[in-house]
């Protein structure tokens, strides 16, 4: 199966019973729900299930799909918010006990300890660090401003194609991640006083 | 620029969207002069690039190939059979399309026997009275194309009785006396009876008149009548019978 067919086209080739049809559509764009998924969720094993729950829902009611209303990539990544919200409603009595026994997934899980490109070892621990403060206070946002941080800023679409996802208007896209950036730079804020308060500190001794 | 203004796009100016020149030198010249400006920006970018870094950690991040594997089984044993069902759907499909050709190419000759036919029977109608005087009251001839609302029928040859024919040919010539006399564009109503005669014989003989009439005349037959019009003058051809009496009319158009 080509990979230059359009979305819309492979669509209609699974419907027809084209599985190569459904692989080739699958690699396209599962990484894309799978990584809106973990961003909302925080959990590898979570954005696996929904991920699967998307496709499937392709599969039954993607004859449903109007590409004159939006791609199908909006399409999947509205679906996809939906079962993470309600994962999300459900779950949300439950306390995780440990975050790294939630199941191998069989991926690469992010974690603070996995290292990235730096200048040096120090800088990858800080830039580490620092990575894994914005993952937490992203994951610590309320859902209304989450979904538009991780659908603007880490999925990087555009305002438009967000609103179509969220299903409301471009204006309230845009207030929600003026809303949802704001607080993000408050959640991460007392980490940067608490550093500095930690430098002057160490600055008091060496003076001392 | 004033710091509520900037403040409306100071997260656009961190994320680097596009916007216009002007907007964006005017954001910049604020933020050096306003301090709380400025460090609103530095936290903005500060935490663009920390967004950014992490959607570039997260990029590869893919599920795994078991959530493949399941959803390709699930849609194997959701529809295993539809190859079969595809190609059986197509052969449906020109069937169906065969079946269609067939009920329109006989659709149409259906339509053509139908639409041909009428005239044939009406002009048998029409025909008949003529042949044989015994025939019904003219009432049942000019009913017959005027309920149908359509084109009246083809106008007869008008024959004049020739003197000193047998009464076959009297009688013939008496039916045509009957017989509407009427144009191709003109419309005739029924025969409505005149009085208290009783229905015509036309064994009995009669004549067939063309007058005018005031429109007027119309509504007392129960016709109705536009009172625009009313002053003027409409055709009708009065039954007359054979001892002088008008038994019948009908109107022109």
């Amino acid at each position: 199966m080509p990979d230059s067919q359009t979305d819309d086209k492979l669509l209609r080739l699974m419907l027809a019973g084209d599985e190569e049809a459904l692989a080739t559509l699958y690699r396209r764009r599962q990484g894309n729900v799978y990584r809106f998924a973990l961003q909302m969720s925080g959990s590898p094993a979570q954005a696996e299930d929904v991920t699967q729950e998307v496709f499937m829902v392709l599969m039954r009611d993607g004859r449903n799909f109007d590409p004159t209303r939006g791609s199908l990539n909006s399409f999947l990544l509205g679906v996809a918010r939906n079962h993470v919200l309600r994962r999300l409603e459900r779950d949300r009595f439950y306390v995780p006990i440990d975050e790294d026994s939630e199941g191998d997934s069989g991926t690469k899980r992010f974690s603070a300890t996995s290292p990235i490109a730096g200048d040096g070892p120090l800088d990858d621990v800080s830039r580490t660090e620092m990575i894994e403060s914005v993952r937490k206070a992203v994951l610590s946002l309320p859902a209304r401003y989450r979904e538009v941080v991780v659908l603007c800023d880490l999925q990087e679409i555009s305002y438009a194609e967000a609103a179509g996802v969220l299903g409301c208007a471009v204006g309230t896209v845009r207030s929600r991640l003026h809303r949802g950036r704001a607080l993000l730079i408050e959640k991460l804020r007392p980490a940067r006083e608490e550093d500095s308060t930690l430098t002057d500190v160490k600055s008091a001794r060496c003076f001392a | 620029m004033n710091c509520e203004e900037f403040q409306t796009i100071v997260g656009d100016l961190a994320r680097e969207q596009i916007m216009e020149v002007r907007v964006r030198t005017k954001a910049l010249v604020h933020s050096a002069s306003c301090v709380d400006c400025a460090q609103s920006l530095a936290d903005e970018r500060s935490l663009s690039l920390g967004l950014r870094s992490l959607a570039d950690r997260m990029k590869l991040l893919e599920a795994g190939p078991r959530v493949e594997a399941h959803l390709l089984t699930a849609y194997r044993n959701r529809i295993g059979f539809k190859p079969a069902l595809v190609h059986s759907q197509r052969s449906l499909y020109w069937v169906g399309a065969a079946a269609a050709v067939v009920l329109v190419v006989f659709g149409v000759v259906a339509m053509r026997g139908r639409v041909a036919s009428p005239p044939r029977q009406a002009a048998r109608e029409i025909v008949k009275p003529l042949e044989s005087p015994k025939s019904p009251a003219p009432k049942s001839q000019t009913a017959s194309f005027s309920a149908r609302g359509d084109t009246p029928p083809r106008p007869l040859p008008n024959r004049k009785p020739r003197r000193g024919t047998t009464s076959k040919a009297s009688s013939q010539s008496t039916a045509a006396a009957v017989t509407p006399d009427l144009n191709n564009n003109e419309i005739a109503t029924d025969f409505f009876p005149v009085g208290d005669a009783s229905a015509l014989n036309l064994q009995d003989g009669g004549q067939l008149v063309r007058v005018e009439l005031p429109r007027s005349a119309l509504a007392r037959f129960g016709l109705p009548v536009n009172m625009e019009r009313a002053n003027q003058r409409v055709k009708a051809d009065v039954l007359f019978s054979a001892d002088g009496l008008a038994r019948a009319i009908r109107f022109v158009q």
